[in-house]
């Protein structure tokens, strides 16, 4: 048996080789040929003054300007060289901003290709900014598109909002800091803070959209010094449009109300009664939040309850024999209730009134508890919301107050 | 008297009986056989006798025996006694093994040959031949290619009769087999076929004997001759038989119902049938604590897999799917190439190349410059592509683990297996990416289900879900747990005479 | 073939190896697009439980014609002509599945592994590949299933186990939240899924013990529903009902929604797509199998003919959906095809043997 098969194998592997030989490997690309594109920042159609440049020496190019996009791309030549010469320059910015006007974002990115010899490899995205006029002006499903198609450009990129030009957070801060690793990690923080809303993430942007509901979107703004995660966008579900931002203090509430027993963040208390600001720990939050009917208008009830401890005093009175009292304890509780019922309030009255968009997800809970109702209103849900009638209730536990006793 | 020289036997022998009518034609055929010995001794008062044998093949004290015999020996006094003379001499000599040779002068010298010596007695009307054969065989000493580091130092030697008898003193072991062939047409040479007769795989020994006596060739000079021409598939890159110098290690095969083959001239005797997984089993596994030996046999395994796709994975990552390694990863590896002119392909291709010519070349060299060339060499050469920016210091890296899990391997010809098939992985890898290092695995994996050693699926027992299959397969489960004998090929007494494919 | 017998479990493993194959990746939009709501694994535990029926079925029907394919007693049963164009029809459906399978496989490898390569040099060998294994007969496809299982089922479970972090359990919710209609309406579509009842017809006579055959089927379906259940739950619950629609390929789009930097691999889908390939090719092999073993035994052909003869027909069974969404269809069909060849058919097939003996007693 074996002598007979061993021609037809022969044959078989001479075939194989011959296919191998004239073929040639076709999607071979070395890796250092390419470059890797960490992050991208899209805004509204503005030349960079080096696209100018280009444009006077080279013009005539088939192109009008409907948006911009910078990309941070890490070049291999500037990585540096093998062998012995490490070393603080090489390592210093090994990346290019490149900047380039267009009609679409894919047009944009082979472009690059006439810029530079190193295509780049969208594999490695790792955060992509949305310039706020950007995001005003369309719907975000329209330039995102080409993101979502890319086989190469996967689902995991952070996404984030921009007030103001979004291509300035690519900037790099200080010797050594590329954002596009930087961004994404300071997301990380967020256990230690509750103005961070969970990072939004491409797979997580794409369910959005396309179920049309309104959401938060993080923002990021961008100083001279620093870059800083601060309040939200509201991205208005009926049309993907960016409609307004929230602050970091309506996103303390949003945190509040959205729950999730998240530990770390606080409540501060700066009562003219108490003579001093006062802080709370968070260790638990619940909310609870029941939708009903009646007569096709909306109702909500938001019950939120939080657990914490005393952490923070400027009034540091002495608690004195017995320890701190109960009555102490009560009264801040009292207090704290009252203000975080305000504050929540006003991101509602902000929501309802000034937005018109459910962008704290009121609708999860009648799209569970009511399912066929939710099927037949969704479309339209941010007007039902903004004509719901909401009540918030809060009741707020004072466990402990640290290693003090101190009140 | 020696007898050294046709002159000197002409004077010798005068006399009657066989001697003296054989004296023209023993001279002849003595021409072409210098290194046989003649030595003439008397015995009686006048009678002379005429010892043949191939010094260096024969036992000293049994020549002296026939020596102190013949001394004390009286000769025949008449022609009629002589019958009467041969069989007393016989007797006297039966000890030593002694026969009356009835054939031709011819065969006599051949046995001579082989190592007997033979006894021409004036008077005696037959000659004599007795046993005395005996080799110098080298004193066992630990097999150089399985050491071990815990277990027997003992390894096999060139002598059958020396291997038979090691087995046979492992212990008392009363359903030992052992059965005998002859290969080879110009050089023929014993064969020993050993099995236990209780446990051994149905059909398996009628198998093998048939194999072996459709041999046909002039000379088998190691038991790799006769490994090649009785295995199943000899265009599969691995061994279906087991060599092996260990006695420990055919003994255990044995107690699995597998039987070996041993072969003069040779300490590599074959185990049959071979199983894949014990590929990467040693006797330590067994001989240490179960805890040791399961987490090393695993690593023995993890290091054959490395060993054979590392480079490949390398290339694959590096030319195909920058994408698909970590960010952080791609910036060193980019950074490790810069300035190297070749594709990972060319650049993998030179250091493995390099690497087994190394190799190739330390196993040749002088005892002491042997290793420190390979540690110089790979050093030196790999510093210095680095550092002319041939290669990538990556890449060295990728080498040196391939390398170093490629000694891991206990059994030497499977690990020269592994070492080709990296290359088949690297040249897949190079033309498809991962695509092509899924399709090399599955080449492998289609070609190992396929083959069988004498009738056993090669993969036995992987992918087999039977409880008591794993008790030694990847881990080694504790001794009580594996003390009943591994039953997996008695069990199954699958038919061997079936072809592989 | 060999005189070795397959046991209950080789046969287990064979299944499941078949059945989860392209399924598992598009199942969750498929079924989303029927249904429109999060509960459809309920869909697909149901589908899950006809398709046990469905084998245990042909099963049945093999009993009565023990050590022979369907090929062999298609025609004691319903007659030559009758049962060479069932036997026929078989062999076509298995040819399908093969070019369909090789299909799927290229279009996941130039989408998401190797761009740049003509689909001709990453199908050819495969093909081969596959038929290098089918000639070894169904030993060595049992051995490299077998050995193919648990690594890729394992593997399969790590991603999915480090996928729970993308995934919001509200998603899921509500279930039955629009009542009974939208399961029922995804369970054809979950019927997809489970196709793997027509093998039993002629892998029966291979078994060791072929009266448990049902169980040994049951058994596989059981694995194969929780893998399929547990995959749909995860993918819609990082998804969304929403989300899922928009993506063709769901579950490759699930593992490559997350990094987790440190964890040697930051990004797993070289795994997933790995793994996959050598799913794809258990189902191509078994296929391929089944066709070969019908040619050679309704048309006299041997085996190794039979083999080599579909290759150039199974690369252009292949090449023709123009689209990708032209391949869904034709699997849809497939289905539906494969579910009256392998459950409707035999239960007729059963009842028209059990009515043939009742006859033959009655005349006795």
């Amino acid at each position: 048996m074996a002598a007979s098969s061993f021609p037809r194998r022969m044959l078989a592997a001479s075939q194989i080789a011959l296919l191998l030989l004239t073929g040639g490997c076709w999607s071979n690309k070395e890796i250092e040929t390419q470059s890797l594109e960490i992050a991208v920042a899209v805004d509204v159609p503005e030349p960079a003054a080096s696209e100018r440049e280009l444009q006077r020496k080279s013009p005539g190019v088939d192109r009008t300007d409907r948006i911009t996009s910078t990309y941070q791309l890490i070049l291999p030549s500037l990585i540096g060289d093998i062998g012995g010469s490490t070393s603080d320059e090489t390592s210093s910015s090994p990346f290019k901003n490149m900047t380039q006007t267009g009609d679409s974002l894919l047009e944009n990115v082979r472009q690059l290709s006439l810029r530079t010899n190193a295509a780049p490899l969208g594999h490695h995205l790792k955060v992509i900014v949305i310039g706020d006029r950007l995001a005003r002006k369309h719907d975000l499903m329209t330039f995102l598109d080409f993101f979502f198609r890319d086989n190469d450009i996967r689902l995991s990129p952070l996404v984030l909002i921009c007030k103001g030009k979004a291509s300035d957070t690519l900037e790099p801060l200080y010797k050594g800091d590329i954002p596009g690793f930087q961004i994404p990690e300071t997301v990380r923080n967020q256990y230690r803070n509750n103005k961070i809303l969970e990072p939004i993430r491409m797979y997580n942007l794409m369910s959005r959209l396309h179920a049309k509901t309104s959401f938060l979107l993080q923002n990021v703004v961008k100083t001279k010094e620093e870059l800083v995660y601060s309040g939200a966008a509201v991205i208005q579900g009926t049309s993907g449009r960016l409609i307004g931002f929230l602050t970091e203090k309506d996103m303390e509430t949003v945190f509040w109300i959205k729950g999730g027993g998240r530990k770390g963040g606080l409540l501060k208390l700066d009562d003219p009664e108490l003579g001093a600001p006062l802080d709370m720990e968070i260790n638990s939050v619940r909310s609870r939040i029941v939708p009903s009917m009646a007569d096709g208008r909306f109702a909500f009830r938001i019950e939120l309850e939080a657990e914490g401890d005393l952490m923070e005093s400027w009034s540091y009175k002495d608690a004195g024999r017995g320890g701190v009292s109960e009555a102490f304890y009560a009264e801040v509780e009292k207090k704290l209730e009252r203000k975080l019922k305000g504050n929540a309030d006003l991101l509602i009255q902000k929501l309802q009134k000034t937005y018109g968009a459910d962008a704290i997800g009121l609708y999860e809970s009648v799209r569970v508890r009511m399912p066929k109702t939710w099927s037949r209103i969704h479309a339209d849900w941010d007007r039902h919301f903004a004509e719901a009638d909401i009540t918030v209730s809060v009741s707020i536990a004072l466990k402990g107050h640290g290693a003090t006793e101190l009140t | 008297m020696s007898g050294s020289g046709v002159g000197r036997a002409e004077k010798a022998w005068d006399g009657d009986g066989i001697v003296g009518e054989l004296r023209e034609e023993l001279l002849d055929r003595l021409e072409t056989r210098a290194d046989m010995a003649r030595r003439e001794i008397s015995f009686g008062r006048t009678a002379r006798a005429l010892m043949l044998y191939i010094p260096g093949m024969v036992q000293e004290s049994k020549l002296e025996a026939i020596r102190t015999e013949m001394a004390a020996f009286p000769a025949p006094e008449h022609p009629e006694d002589g019958e009467a003379a041969a069989e007393r001499l016989k007797l006297r000599l039966q000890a030593s093994g002694a026969e009356r040779w009835t054939g031709g002068l011819e065969e006599l010298l051949k046995e001579v040959q082989e190592g007997s010596t033979a006894l021409l007695a004036e008077g005696l009307p037959d000659a004599l031949l007795v046993d005395t054969r005996h080799i110098e065989a080298r004193s066992l000493e630990e097999p150089i290619s399985e050491a071990v580091l815990r277990g027997p130092r003992i390894g096999f030697c060139e002598s059958l009769e020396k291997n038979a008898a090691l087995l046979r003193s492992y212990g008392s072991v009363p359903d030992l087999a052992m059965e005998r062939l002859e290969v080879g047409s110009a050089v023929r040479k014993p064969l020993l076929i050993v099995y236990m007769r209780d446990v051994v795989q149905a059909g398996l020994i009628e198998e093998m004997k048939l194999r072996i006596r459709g041999l046909e060739g002039d000379d088998f000079p190691e038991s790799g001759y006769i490994e090649q021409m009785i295995e199943d598939n000899s265009y599969s890159p691995f061994q279906q038989l087991q060599n092996t110098e260990r006695p420990d290690r055919v003994m255990s095969g044995l107690l699995e119902g597998r039987a070996a083959i041993l072969l003069e001239g040779t300490p590599f005797a074959l185990i049959a049938p071979f199983t894949l997984p014990m590929i990467i089993q040693s006797p330590e596994d067994y001989y240490e604590r179960w805890l040791p030996g399961s987490l090393i046999r695993m690593l023995r395994f993890f290091s054959a897999l490395i060993a054979m796709f590392t480079p490949a994975l390398y290339i694959a990552f590096t030319s195909f799917h920058p994408g698909l390694i970590p960010t952080k990863l791609a910036l060193t590896v980019v950074g490790a190439r810069q300035g190297v002119p070749f594709p990972s392909l060319i650049e993998a291709l030179i250091m493995e190349v390099s690497l087994e010519i190394l190799r190739e070349a330390g196993l040749r060299l002088p005892k002491p410059i042997g290793p420190a060339m390979g540690i110089v060499g790979g050093l030196i050469i790999g510093e210095a592509a680095v550092q002319a920016g041939i290669i990538s210091p990556i890449l060295v890296i990728v080498v040196a683990i391939t390398a170093i899990s490629s000694f891991v391997i206990p059994v030497y010809s499977a690990g020269i297996s592994i070492r080709m098939l990296r290359f088949g992985a690297m040249f897949s890898a190079a033309v498809y990416g991962l695509y092509g290092v899924v399709l090399f695995f599955l080449l492998l994996l289609s070609h190992l289900s396929r083959l069988k050693s004498f009738g056993t699926p090669f993969l036995r027992p992987l992918g087999s879900y039977r409880a008591h299959d794993f008790k030694d397969m990847l881990v080694r489960f504790p001794l009580p747990a594996m003390l009943e004998r591994r039953r997996f090929l008695a069990a199954d007494r699958r038919d061997p005479a079936k072809p592989s494919e | 073939m060999n005189a070795d017998k397959l046991t209950n479990t080789q046969i287990s493993i064979l299944i499941v190896n078949y059945m989860l194959a392209t399924a598992i990746l598009v199942l969750p939009r498929m079924l989303v697009d029927k249904a429109g709501t999060p509960d459809v694994w309920l869909s697909l535990m149901l589908a899950g439980v006809i398709s046990a029926a469905g084998g245990w079925l042909a099963s049945r029907l093999s009993l009565s014609f023990p050590g022979e394919t369907i090929f062999q007693y298609g025609r004691k049963l319903i007659g030559k002509g009758l049962g060479a164009a069932f036997g026929t029809s078989l062999v076509l459906y298995f040819l399908v599945i093969c070019g369909l399978e090789a299909r799927s496989l290229e279009e996941i490898t130039t989408k998401y592994l190797l761009e740049g390569t003509p689909s001709w040099a990453v199908t050819l060998p495969f093909l081969w590949l596959g038929a290098y294994l089918v000639l070894g007969g169904i030993q060595a496809i049992v051995q490299a299933s077998d050995l193919i299982f648990p690594l890729t089922g394992f593997i399969l479970l790590v991603v999915l186990l480090l996928s729970l972090r993308v995934v919001e359990f509200s998603h899921l919710l509500p279930v039955l939240g629009q009542g009974l209609p939208p399961v029922l309406r995804s369970m054809k579509t979950a019927a997809f899924a489970y196709s793997g009842p027509e093998l039993m017809l002629l892998l029966v006579a291979y078994m060791k013990r072929p009266r448990s055959a049902g169980k040994a089927y049951a058994a596989a379906i059981a694995i194969c529903m929780a893998f399929y259940v547990v995959t749909t739950v995860i993918v819609i619950g990082a998804f969304s009902i929403d989300g899922v629609t928009l993506r063709t390929w769901p579950t490759i789009d699930l593992i490559r929604s997350f990094e987790i930097p440190g964890l040697i691999f930051e990004r797993y889908e070289s795994l997933i797509l790995a793994i996959w390939i050598m799913k794809f090719f258990s189902t191509f092999v078994l296929a391929l199998f089944a066709s070969s073993l019908g040619i050679s035994q309704l048309f006299r052909v041997p085996f190794r003919t039979a083999v080599f003869a579909q290759l150039p027909f199974i690369y252009i069974v292949q090449e023709l959906p123009k689209t990708i969404e032209d391949v869904f269809r034709v699997w849809d069909y497939l289905s539906m095809a494969g579910a009256a060849l392998s459950v409707g058919v035999p239960a007729l097939l059963l009842v028209l043997q059990r009515w043939k003996k009742g006859a033959a007693h009655g005349r006795v």
